[in-house]
Formats: C-alpha cells, structure tokens, sequence
C-alpha cells in the first residue's frame, strides 16, 4: 500500500515510478537534456512536459528510474525550470525517495540543470520545512554542464534572422530540428551558452559526478564545426568530461585518446576537472544520444584518472594491451551493449 | 605502376588486413590469467554461454576497478571539509570565479575570419558603466557595427561605439537599475560576404547586495584556523562567501567557501580554514586571502542569483603552528555514505 500512494502520489505531479528500478540499492532519479522541440512548439501544459519527459527516456532508463525531474526547454534554468524542480522536489520529500539516498542520472543539459538543483535544493526546502533530498551521486552521460559553443551558434543565426553562413545556418537548422524566428524564446538556449553555463551553481559540491562521454556524431558531422575540439554532435569534450577551462580538448585524459590509445601525457586533455567530477568511461564512436540510448557496437574505453581534481593527486595502474603501432587501453567486448546498458547492469551488479 | 609505389600500396593494404589493436579488438578475445591479460589467437564466432559470462564478468572487473578508483579519490576529498577544500593552480574556475568567456562568431569550418564579442566584466552593478569589446581575425573586418543591450533579444539601450585600430569599443555610461539580472549585448554588423551577422554575449546585471569591508585577525578555534569577516549588507538573505587562501608565495592552499543568512547592515562571519588543509600543504604560515565573492543565493525559485562586492583585496593572515590545532579527522555522515555507496559498486 505504501508503495502503491507513493507510485500514485509521484505520477500527479508527473514523476515517473517503476518497481525495482533501483541501482545497487538506491532510487534513482532521471534529469533529461535539451529538447529541441520545446523551443519550435512550447509545451502547452505540464501533461505535456511529463509526456516528454517520458518518451525522452524511453530506450532504456525509464525502466531502470523511480522518478523523473521534467523540465521545459524554453524557460532558462532560474526561471520557471527552478519552480518546476521545486515542485517536483517537495513531492519527492514527501514520498520519502531519497531517505536512504537517491542517485541523479543525467543526460546533456540535465547535468547542469542537476547542478543548479543540487546547489540549492536543500536551502529551498529546508526554508520551507521539508526533509531536504539526499543525493548520493550522479550519473553524467554526455554532461552539458560547462554549455555547448552550439547554444552561442545558435543565438547568433537565430536572432540574426537566420542570415549567418549557410552552413552555420544549415547546423542549427539540424540541430534545432526546424527554424525558428528572432521572436522565439530561447529559453534554456541562454543557459547553454558556455559564459553563462560555466558561471552558473558554479560552487563546489560533496555530490560526486561522474562522466560517460563519447565523441561520435549523429549529425552527419554538421555541428561538430560549431563546437569547440572534439565534440559528441552537441556537447564539447571539456563539458562532458568537466574541464575547468573550456578548451578544445580531445579527451577527458592527458594518456588515454578517446579511442583508447595510449600516449602518456601527450593527448590533449584536460588537468583539471571540477571539484568531485570524475570521469569514468568513454566511447570514440558514442555519439551524444548513444550515450542513453540503443547505440551498440562502440568500443569503450576508461579514463586514465591520473590527473588531479580538487587539487588532490592520485595515481592508479591501469591495464594496457599491445597493438601493432600502439598500445590501448579499452572495455573488452563493449561493443555489444549500449553505454547506458553496460553503465547500469555493472554498477547494479 | 612504380615498384616503390606497388610497395608502398602493398604495404598499405597489408596494414588494412592486420589492422592495429584498435581496430580489430572485437575480433579478439582475452583471457584472464591470474591478475595478467594476455591475449590470445581470434576465436570464432560461435560464443558460448560460458564465455559470455567470462566477458561479463571482465567488463565487471575492469569498472568495478575503475569504481574503486573513483571511491578511492572521493575518500581523498572528502578528509578535507567542503568548506575548506584543497586546491592547485589548475583550478581556474575557483580562482578566477565569474570569468569573462568571449562568444565567438563561428561560421564553419573552412572559414578563415571571425569576430569576438567580449564584455568588460561577466557581473555589472547597477549604477556602473557597462563595457565591451568587438574584435575580429582574418581578411574579413566588421563594418555597419551597432551594439545594444537586450533581454531576450529585446532592445534595452544602445551602446555608444567607437573604432579603435581593429576593434569596436562599446560604452553604456550610466545603466538602468529596473532592468533584469540576465541580459545580453547584442553586436549586430555587415561582415563582408557573409552580410548581416549578429553576436550575443551574456552578462549579469546585478543589484549592488552588500560588501565585505574588513577582515580581522585570525585565530586558532580547534581544528580551524578561523578568519572573522565583516560584511555591510543592503539586501538580507541567504549569501555564500567564497575566497581563496594562498601561501606567501601566493600558490593556492585552500578554497574557502561557505553559506550564511544575512541581515541588512553590518555582519560578521567567520570563515574557516581546516587545519587538514594546513597539514597536507606543511605551511604555518602567514598565509594570504584574495579572490572574494559574495553571492546573493536564490531563497526561493524563480529568484536569479545576484551578487555583492568587496572593498578588500589580498590580505595577510598570520600563520600558527601546525600542532596548535586538534587533529580529530574531518568526517561527515552524509559523505561516508555516498563513499560506502562507491564501495558497494566495487
């Protein structure tokens, strides 16, 4: 009976409830990424923001989650998103989700809509008298939160009148999946903006993120010009992996290529990351939605964390195996399984 | 054909077939000896259960390993309290809080001219000058140039633009304080063949919160090197405080940050210093304090962060011996559980 208020309690205020859907114990809520569509055609309720939501995981997490943060992508981050999350966040008191800890599972914009949550969720509804949430960790998979060079593409030919270059104006028209007017809402759009996105919730957190990153693109190849270094089609490398510079990076790691070749202290990685930021995984031919969804066949490989992040240094050996011209460090027989899928059943294990 | 060529060609084509380790993994199989991965003949395609699970099992080995790595690291972080927490020189989002990043004007690959628009400063006060930079690279320059402030993309007040050399310098000299927290200056300009272009950088347009005025001598308060700050409020509420505490030498030691509710007029606040910091770093001191922010946090939702400023700079702060301090280890019960969470993961 408790179980079946709580499932009936979350679905009115549109969070998701499955039964034993935890990971290694713990519920587990989901923060989805952009939506492109919000920004064409404004959702018209909150029916219709939780339908998105829905349908936005539907390929694999859904049936793994407890609970869903839905947000709308044409309002900014402090916005009307912050009263949704609110919203949502007194529910989930209520329901007691998280007494024993709850883990975040992002996707893209949700890392940094997820920050912006964490940050300030417990002064909000500690001020208002609720049991604030406790979050354990979370899980990034194509993180935005360091904002995409795209988002400043994107306000730039849309409030041009979409007169730019016709080849930027032909990515953002992929991107966006339409073309919008000078009059539309960008909403999230600003947020995503990297000299917004990197100053936004920007304190340091006890909640440890971890990084699932790939570098494919499933845009025929057309944002990744927009975006700075090696990119997934959306998000750069230094926001999925946490960079504290937004440079153009090739890998989350200074030894190990997104492919997994070694090269000790020659790739072009990041040194820093942001506090408790860790990444862990990596997919040279994941593209950004491969990272959540039924992409197969892609060659994992692990990131060699021998870099410093909070000014703390700590090595670890890794397993290297012997090519013809290089040695690789890789997730054997990953091809088979989708990122999000290897992610969950080994961590759930 | 050439011999030396039909070499090259036959050497090329013999390195296709034989790719290297990356490209033919899926091909091959490895088994575990002992702690040691060695690799082995390509077996066929036929897998059987068992060796299903063997691979299962791998992938589980080798990320468990990594799990530990990451629980390992997050032990490490977590013996320094979050308000006194370790940091290098590398980290340039704590020691350079609120940093200024140009929008770049990119119009694709091939293209070998750009402009840069950059504001003076990411948060303006109201009441101040608002300034930024228009700069351009390549053959291409900026012409027709205008600049206004926006709100999603509505015009607020045009900037008074003038030409420098190869740059457009763009001055609000007195700023509207009923305008919002988040705006834009919008650079629209003619950019030779690409004509009519527009860049939009983000700023904050902050109400003036408060200031931090002084910083009192320290002393040693158990475990802490504690700092009492005073602060002159105008707007009450719930702010963070955030410095960064450098050696003599100005390498960085610690990033202080804390949150604290406020009220209008003077406030004190003590900030902290964990000695674990001090310890690790094997520095008495005197140390120094520079880089202060003070943030006005949103107490609801809805509300825009907004920020303070502060009448000090770098200040010295005298140093104690380390063993003045109770080393009792920081611990927290929220942050062991999410480690025994990493551990369980292993």
């Amino acid at each position: 009976m408790k179980f079946k208020s709580l499932v009936s309690s979350l679905l009115l205020t549109g969070l998701a409830a499955t039964s034993q859907a935890q990971l290694a114990g713990h519920n587990v809520i989901l923060v989805h990424g952009f939506q492109a569509d919000n920004i064409l055609n404004q959702p018209a309720s909150s029916a219709e923001i939780i339908q998105n939501g829905e349908a936005y995981w539907s390929e694999y997490w859904n049936s793994h989650a407890d609970a869903r943060l839905d947000w709308d992508s044409s309002e900014r981050i402090e916005g009307g998103t912050a009263q949704r999350l609110y919203d949502d966040a007194v529910t989930l008191s209520l329901s007691g989700l998280c007494t024993s800890g709850c883990v975040l599972v992002t996707h893209s914009t949700g890392d940094l809509v997820a920050r912006y949550f964490v940050e300030n969720q417990a002064d909000w509804l500690e001020a208002a008298g609720y049991e604030p949430l406790n979050i354990l960790t979370s899980l990034d998979f194509a993180g935005a939160g360091g904002g995409t060079e795209i988002a400043d593409t994107v306000v730039s030919v849309v409030t041009s009148n979409n007169s730019a270059s016709s080849l930027a104006v032909t990515a953002v028209e992929w991107f966006m999946g339409g073309t919008l007017d000078s009059n539309d809402d960008l909403g999230v759009l600003y947020d995503l903006q990297p000299a917004n996105a990197r100053n936004l919730a920007i304190s340091s957190s006890t909640i440890p993120r971890l990084r699932f990153t790939g570098a494919g693109n499933d845009y025929y190849g057309l944002t990744g010009g927009f975006i700075t270094g090696t990119d997934d089609g959306v998000v750069p490398t230094h926001s999925s992996c946490g960079a504290v510079q937004a440079k153009a990076y090739d890998s989350c790691s200074k030894d190990v290529e997104f492919d997994g070749e070694i090269d000790k202290g020659d790739v072009n990685g990041p040194g820093n990351l942001f506090y408790n930021h860790f990444a862990v995984l990596m997919g040279d031919d994941t593209h950004h939605n491969g990272t959540i969804g039924t992409q197969t066949g892609v060659q994992l490989t692990y990131v060699d964390n021998n870099f410093s992040a909070g000014g703390i240094e700590v090595d670890f050996s890794t397993k290297t195996y012997d090519g013809w011209f290089a040695d690789y460090l890789y997730v054997k027989n990953s091809t088979g399984s989708t990122m999000s899928e290897k992610v969950y059943e080994t961590l759930n294990d | 054909m050439r011999i030396w060529l039909l070499g090259i060609v036959i050497v090329l084509a013999l390195a296709v077939f034989f790719k290297p380790a990356s490209s033919i993994k899926s091909n091959l199989e490895f088994e575990i000896k002992g702690s040691e991965l060695t690799e082995t003949q390509p077996q066929t395609k036929t897998i059987n259960i068992d060796q299903a699970k063997q691979k299962e099992q791998q992938f589980e080995n080798e990320l468990a390993q990594q799990m530990s790595v990451v629980a390992s690291r997050y032990e490490q972080s977590i013996r320094f309290p979050q308000y006194s927490i370790p940091i290098n020189a590398g980290q340039t989002d704590l020691l350079q809080p609120l940093q200024v990043l140009p929008v770049v004007l990119n119009l694709g690959e091939g293209t070998d001219s750009s402009a840069s628009l950059a504001p003076d400063s990411y948060v303006f006060f109201h009441g101040e000058s608002i300034l930024a930079t228009l700069t351009s690279s390549g053959p291409i320059k900026p012409s027709q140039v205008k600049i206004e402030l926006v709100e999603n993309n509505k015009p607020l007040k045009a900037f008074k633009v003038s030409a420098k050399e190869e740059e457009f310098v763009a001055t609000i000299e007195t700023s509207d304080p009923d305008w919002p927290v988040d705006l834009h200056i919008k650079a629209t300009f003619h950019f030779g063949k690409h004509g009519k272009l527009s860049i939009l950088s983000p700023i904050k347009y902050s109400p003036d919160n408060g200031s931090i005025t002084a910083v009192n001598e320290a002393s040693v308060d158990g475990a802490n090197l504690s700092i009492p700050v005073e602060l002159d409020i105008k707007q009450p509420g719930r702010y963070r405080l955030s410095v960064n505490f450098f050696n003599q030498s100005k390498t960085p030691l610690a990033h202080l940050s804390a949150k604290q509710n406020l009220k209008k007029g003077k406030n004190n606040w003590i900030l902290q210093v964990h000695s674990e910091v001090l310890r690790s770093a094997n520095d008495a001191g005197p140390y120094l304090l520079d880089t202060w922010t003070l943030t006005k946090l949103p107490e609801r939702p809805g509300i825009r962060t907004s920020y303070g400023n502060s009448k000090v700079g770098e200040i010295p702060v005298a140093g104690f011996e380390l063993n003045a301090y109770d080393t009792t280890p920081w611990s927290d019960p929220q942050e062991q559980a999410r480690l025994q969470f990493f551990k369980k993961l292993q």
